[in-house]
């Protein structure tokens, strides 16, 4: 046997091993996601909640290990019961998106109040496990005992759900809710009980990972999106086939590794999942509350600003809201037809790096290197957007294919490292004397005025699309595609449209921040915190209106802007604790946002006279 | 057994029930009929609790319904079959049965009675490991009565068994619930295919805009003049 054979075969063996990881780490969101139809966005954060309890008794406070086991698994399975009675519960008779965007406000938070109790840095057992060496092989003695206690869980997992009456309900109260109440069964306490194993599934999750594994507030982010893809892969609710699943992701990830960069393994793996994730799931015009002269009255006040001499620092928020409410514009343009994307940064991503990677590289001016960039993201998005269409992806799947996409983007930009600088981010090289016009490097003031100007023609599209057919027909199309297409829509067409035009507009707003900013990362163009909150954004102002996603950015920024400048330096991660706390509460409270919200009461108040 | 008196019903915005009042007697079988959006169905969702009751009262031998979750109504002893069958689409006909069976007195017997079940419906058993969504529209009304049977009701309460069938199977349907009679069961049934539910009813209520409009036994209604020609078509 060759040396290539053999370091082949140990990763073949590896990756096996690295299978039980995974294959543990989806089990629980599986239960959730495809059992009982709940998505817990944040799943990943409370595996990683597990990590630092099992750290916490452990290292801190001399706990022997199968104890703090122990515990941090009772701990995360009563976070899990915690979610469900505090957000869950709450809005299983809401759009189902709903869901997603309160536990997307718990990943924020758990995130930051982690990073407020234990700070960012790396933390692991200190314990070195063995290597076993098998003919010149050296096979990890935590995966094989992660891999052993996955296939136990499993198994278990697979009688209980097959065998028992619980397991049974737990099945099909995702199917009819309202039945099973007939059936004598309180489905409060099936839902509670549902929370609780996967919230202990997670737990263990966590234990077995820090056997190998640093744990740091970020490490949600990566391990989150493939959760989630293990989960579509493998069939949501399939248990064996999540293993399965599992399986294949590490064997293109382990050998992938052994080819190439780590990143470029995941991202492949991503994109296998993507294919099959395709596979797998096989009224009135807008009301104008605000006339045309007052309209006029506003933009000319806004216009204005540009010939005062305003301090640097309120210009800058300027212009950085106004980018963003295009931005959220842009994405409410596809998400208010439930067409909800949570990958939205891969097309950011794909405006910013193309453009500067065509300037430093290429001596492109961004007068063309801009256009250049937003057809490469209308093409992406037309090569994601056929086959999800073609096979009727909708719903949790494809926001879950649109999650996928954004972390290819952002690993594929990480694993370009020679030209993009990989996670350290880039910066679009000076421009030489003179040549600041032909760069696209303008003085902040007049940058305001190209953002003003951005933001106009996004509501002006978002305008157009509203009073025309194509509002109706996707209207339709996100009620009933069949009938759509029996009606004589062409379904495809009105989908491919409304998609490729929100990504081209997000890309043109991501160019622009690479313009204004001169610096960009893949973690704040492409990650999928940035991803996210775009949908918040646009969700807690209201995606059905057109100053929706305007408001939300302006209340976002100004309030991550007060927090951070309020406490940020007493306490690092208290501001995003916070924010994130608000964001459940606004999903909860408040989820038509805040000007449906405005508008609602409105109306109930002119019926009332 | 199961009376309602004067119940008041209806949805946030609209009441659908009027002050209905509806007496089932141990051993019967009551029909309710009367055109679309009638109530019926209402009727049937607030003796279950499936939508609060806002006024009047329903006894279950003797025992107040009125503060009950619809889980805990089960355990009095009503079976409530649902419009369109509702069965649990990607769960085996196995797993529907004993969804029936959940709560903690009906698990007890729970093989004895997924035997009669399946002695009641053959053809239950020979397709006990299929997938529910995958049956013919007869099998799954049939497999909708048997999950009902699973808890040992003494009342089973059908909602419109005879919704979306060919005739041929109707006529099937009927047929089981003579059967499920004759094993004793007291049955509520609510249809709008009168002749056919008359002719198995001891009693009939006729239902109209949310209101008893006539009652008296199957004889009678079916003689009434005013019925043959709204309802019977003849």
């Amino acid at each position: 046997m060759g040396i290539f054979d053999i370091y082949f075969l140990e990763a073949v063996i590896n990756g096996i091993l690295l299978a039980g990881v995974l294959g543990l780490l989806a089990l629980g969101c599986n239960l959730f996601f495809g059992v009982i139809d709940v998505v817990w966005i944040c799943y990943a954060e409370l595996v990683m909640a597990g990590m630092y309890c099992v750290w916490w008794l452990y290292v801190q406070h001399g706990v022997p290990l199968p104890i703090a086991w122990l515990l941090a698994i009772l701990l995360v399975a009563a976070m899990g019961v915690l979610v469900h009675v505090g957000i869950i519960a709450r809005l299983l008779d809401t759009a189902p998106i709903n869901q997603l965007l309160a536990t997307g406000g718990l990943l924020f938070f758990l995130q930051s109040f982690i990073t407020m109790l234990f700070g960012v840095d790396f933390r692991n057992l200190g314990l070195r496990m063995p290597l076993l060496e098998i003919g010149g092989m050296f096979i990890s003695v935590a995966r094989l005992i992660a891999f052993s206690i996955a296939l136990l869980t499993v198994a278990a997992l697979y009688v209980f759900l097959k065998r028992t009456f619980l397991g049974r309900a737990i099945r099909a109260v995702s199917q009819d809710r309202e039945i099973m109440a007939l059936m004598g069964v309180d489905i409060r306490r099936v839902y509670i009980v549902t929370s609780f194993i996967g919230g202990g599934l997670a737990g263990l999750a966590g234990c077995v990972l820090l056997l190998q594994y640093d744990v740091h507030p970020a490490l949600g982010g990566t391990f989150g999106p493939l959760t989630f893809m293990i989960c579509v892969l493998g069939g949501p609710g399939n248990m064996v086939g999540g293993f399965f699943a599992a399986l294949v992701i590490s064997q293109i990830i382990a050998i992938g590794g052994l080819l190439a960069h780590v990143e470029w393994g995941i991202c492949r793996g991503l994109r296998v999942l993507h294919c099959d994730a395709d596979l797998e799931a096989a009224g009135h015009y807008g009301a104008t509350y605000v006339n045309n002269a007052w309209k006029a009255l506003i933009l000319a006040g806004l216009l204005g600003l540009t010939a005062l001499k305003i301090p640097p620092y309120v210009n800058h928020l300027l212009i950085i809201i106004l980018l963003w409410s295009f931005a959220y514009t842009s994405w409410s343009i596809m998400g208010r037809f439930g067409l909800v994307s949570i990958g939205h940064g891969a097309f950011l991503g794909i405006g910013a790096y193309g453009t500067a990677l065509l300037w430093n590289y290429g001596h492109v001016t961004p007068w063309i290197g801009i256009p250049a960039a937003l057809v490469l993201a209308a093409g992406l998005a037309a090569l994601v957007g056929y086959p999800c269409f073609r096979f009727r992806v909708v719903g949790h799947y494809f926001a879950l294919v649109t999650l996928a996409l954004g972390e290819v983007v952002r690993l594929s930009i990480v694993a370009m490292r020679d030209y993009t600088g990989g996670s350290l981010g880039m910066t679009p090289r000076r421009a030489a004397e003179g040549d600041a016009l032909f760069a696209l490097f303008v003085d902040k003031r007049w940058f305001y005025l190209i953002a003003l100007l951005t933001w106009v023609g996004g509501l002006y599209v978002w305008r157009r699309i509203d009073n025309g057919m194509s509002r109706y027909a996707m209207d339709v199309i996100s009620e009933d595609e069949t009938a759509a297409a029996a009606i004589g829509i062409n379904v495809m067409r009105e989908k491919m449209k409304i998609t490729m035009l929100s990504a081209v507009m997000v890309a043109f707003a991501g160019a622009l921040f690479a313009q204004y900013q001169l610096y960009i990362n893949p973690e704040t163009v492409s990650g999928i915190n940035i991803s996210l909150q775009i949908v918040f954004a646009a969700v807690v102002g209201g995606m059905f209106t057109m100053m929706g996603p305007t408001v939300g950015a302006i209340f976002t920024i100004m309030l991550a802007e007060l927090l951070r400048v309020g406490i940020g330096v007493t306490m690092v991660g208290l501001d995003n604790t916070i924010y994130g706390a608000l964001l459940i509460a606004f999903i909860i409270f408040l989820p038509n946002g805040i000007v449906g919200t405005a508008q609602d009461w409105f109306k109930r108040k002119q019926t009332q006279f | 057994m199961l009376s309602l008196r004067n119940v008041d019903a209806g949805y946030l915005t609209m009441r659908a029930l009027f002050s209905a009042s509806i007496e089932v007697k141990q051993g019967e079988a009551v029909a309710v009929i009367g055109p679309n959006g009638a109530g019926k169905t209402t009727l049937m969702r607030v003796i279950s609790g499936l939508i609060p009751i806002q006024g009047g009262d329903i006894l279950m031998e003797g025992r107040s319904l009125k503060t009950l979750k619809p889980y805990e109504v089960v355990s009095t002893g009503i079976a409530h079959v649902a419009e369109h069958r509702r069965l649990f689409a990607r769960m085996s006909v196995e797993d529907n049965l004993a969804m029936g069976a959940y709560m903690k007195t009906a698990r007890a017997r729970y093989e004895q009675r997924l035997a009669q079940v399946y002695e009641l419906f053959p053809r239950m058993h020979e397709r006990r490991k299929q997938l529910a969504g995958t049956l013919s529209g007869g099998e799954q009304q049939m497999c909708a009565i048997g999950r009902a049977l699973m808890s040992g009701p003494k009342l089973l309460l059908m909602d419109e068994p005879s919704a979306g069938l060919a005739p041929v199977i109707v006529e099937q349907v009927f047929q089981l619930v003579r059967r499920i009679r004759e094993a004793g069961l007291t049955v509520l049934i609510v249809e709008q295919n009168v002749n056919q539910v008359l002719s198995i009813c001891d009693r009939a209520y006729l239902l109209e805009a949310g209101t008893i409009r006539a009652s008296g036994s199957a004889q009678e209604l079916l003689a009434s003049e005013e019925i043959r020609k709204a309802y019977v078509g003849l």
